[in-house]
């Protein structure tokens, strides 16, 4: 019976920088085929179309920083962060913007009065089925890339893989209500102030639609499945919220233990899916970063997690 | 919970996730209701054709140690084949010790008549 040794995983930043700036050329194109597509139908769409491009070409650009900073910004786990956290946010951007764009060419070919997507409940759903679509694609995608990442290096013979899932609770529901409903809020005033999208005389589903996915976000919960392999540990979480998912690889591991955790409003790290006040399991690992996952069988987690270790 | 596997082994890889969960239900690790790992994701950490993990679930539903259902995945059955269970998990450990050792299941048949 033989074990491998295991990749740290870590990868230079120019193998990030290319799965980044493809997003951006993606983005781009995105845009330029909305433009292309509002230009050559122009004729047929209503004149109060024009103000479409304005609101594109606002909020696109600003979604492009993003991307350029994110490619920009010194980070220490640049791949990890790519896959694990851009693929599924830039892909569910991605779907609005393709749903978004169908949607708006089609409620507005030869009519009259302009008509917002989400002015009607066929916009909406597309809107909806768009972004759903693109963040679970991208968390395929990004799940298959972090899978490849943190492979086995040599051949074992001998696989190992421990599976547990957790819960939110009520302190959960209460510090992520606090954190995404003051981000909502500000969110829909900014849009209220600055968007032709919100205009008054827009259409008010918009807010009613974002209120509710927030109270629906926060009624059904987070929910996180733990992996612990002879390659890596994994967290994935259910619902984009503050509490992303994370993957370690075994060899990137300087200690593990159980500690009491609680979730805490207004923090947003990535590294920490805190869902229950109670027992977690932490990690640190060898470049100084700390993992944290709530789990009730925390202990049992850290003497699982030895032994893979001891036996690799 | 946890499953292990040795691809040189002569068991099937199949039986082995099976044996793994046979053995955590008579240890009582897995209780009655308890939901196992999709297969999509065993079989992804595990590295094995996904195939290889739905045989497995699909021999402990036969075994009736699991039910499986649509959209809700493999979940432990009622307790009430605990016994069975057990007896099961036994009778697997002694035929894989027998095939590491050699023995066929009619040797295997014979040694046991002896000690009766």
């Amino acid at each position: 019976m033989s074990r491998g040794t295991y990749a740290r995983g870590v990868r230079s930043a120019m193998a990030t920088n290319s799965v980044l700036l493809s997003f951006v050329a993606i983005y781009v194109s995105i845009v330029a085929i909305s433009f292309a597509a509002v230009r050559t139908t122009e004729s047929r769409l209503p004149v109060e179309a024009g103000n479409l491009t304005s609101y594109w070409l606002e909020s696109e650009v600003i979604a492009i920083a993003m991307y350029l900073a994110w490619v920009a910004l010194p980070r220490p786990h640049r791949m990890r962060y790519a896959l694990e956290t851009v693929l599924p946010v830039g892909l569910c951007l991605y779907g609005v913007d393709a749903a978004g764009l169908t949607a708006t060419l089609w409620f507005n070919l030869d009519v009259k009065t302009f008509q917002m997507p989400f002015g009607s409940l066929t916009g909406i759903g597309l809107i909806l089925g768009g972004a759903f679509a693109g963040w679970f694609l991208g968390r395929y995608l990004g799940g298959l890339a972090a899978t490849d990442r943190l492979r086995r290096e040599a051949a074992s013979s001998r696989r190992s893989a421990w599976f547990a899932e957790t819960s939110p609770d009520g302190s959960w529901r209460r510090a992520t209500g606090i954190t995404t409903g003051l981000l909502m809020f500000a969110l829909i005033l900014l849009g209220q102030a600055t968007s032709p999208a919100y205009a008054p005389g827009s259409p008010l589903p918009i807010q009613l639609l974002a209120a509710g996915a927030w109270a629906f976000m926060i009624v059904v919960g987070e929910h996180a499945t733990i992996s612990i392999t002879d390659a890596a540990i994994k967290v994935r979480t259910r619902l984009l919220s503050n509490n992303m998912g994370w993957s370690v690889s075994l060899s990137e591991i300087e200690s593990a233990r159980a500690i009491a955790a609680q979730p805490e409003p207004l923090r947003f790290d990535r590294s920490r899916c805190v869902l229950r006040t109670g027992p977690a399991l932490e990690i640190r690992t060898v470049t100084g970063g700390r993992y944290a996952v709530s789990l009730d069988e925390a202990a049992e987690a850290v003497a699982v997690i030895e032994a893979l270790r001891s036996g690799a | 919970m946890l499953f292990e596997i040795d691809t040189l082994s002569s068991a099937p890889i199949y039986g082995q996730i099976a044996a793994c969960v046979r053995r955590a239900i008579a240890g009582g690790a897995l209780k009655p209701g308890s939901k196992l790992p999709p297969s999509r994701d065993l079989a992804r950490e595990l590295d094995v054709n996904m195939h290889t993990v739905q045989r497995a679930y699909c021999q402990l539903r036969d075994e009736g140690l699991l039910e499986l259902r649509q959209g809700r995945g493999a979940i432990v059955a009622s307790g009430r084949v605990a016994p069975s269970a057990r007896l099961n998990s036994l009778i697997h450990d002694l035929l894989n010790e027998a095939d590491t050792q050699g023995l066929t299941t009619a040797e295997l048949a014979r040694l046991m008549e002896t000690m009766r």
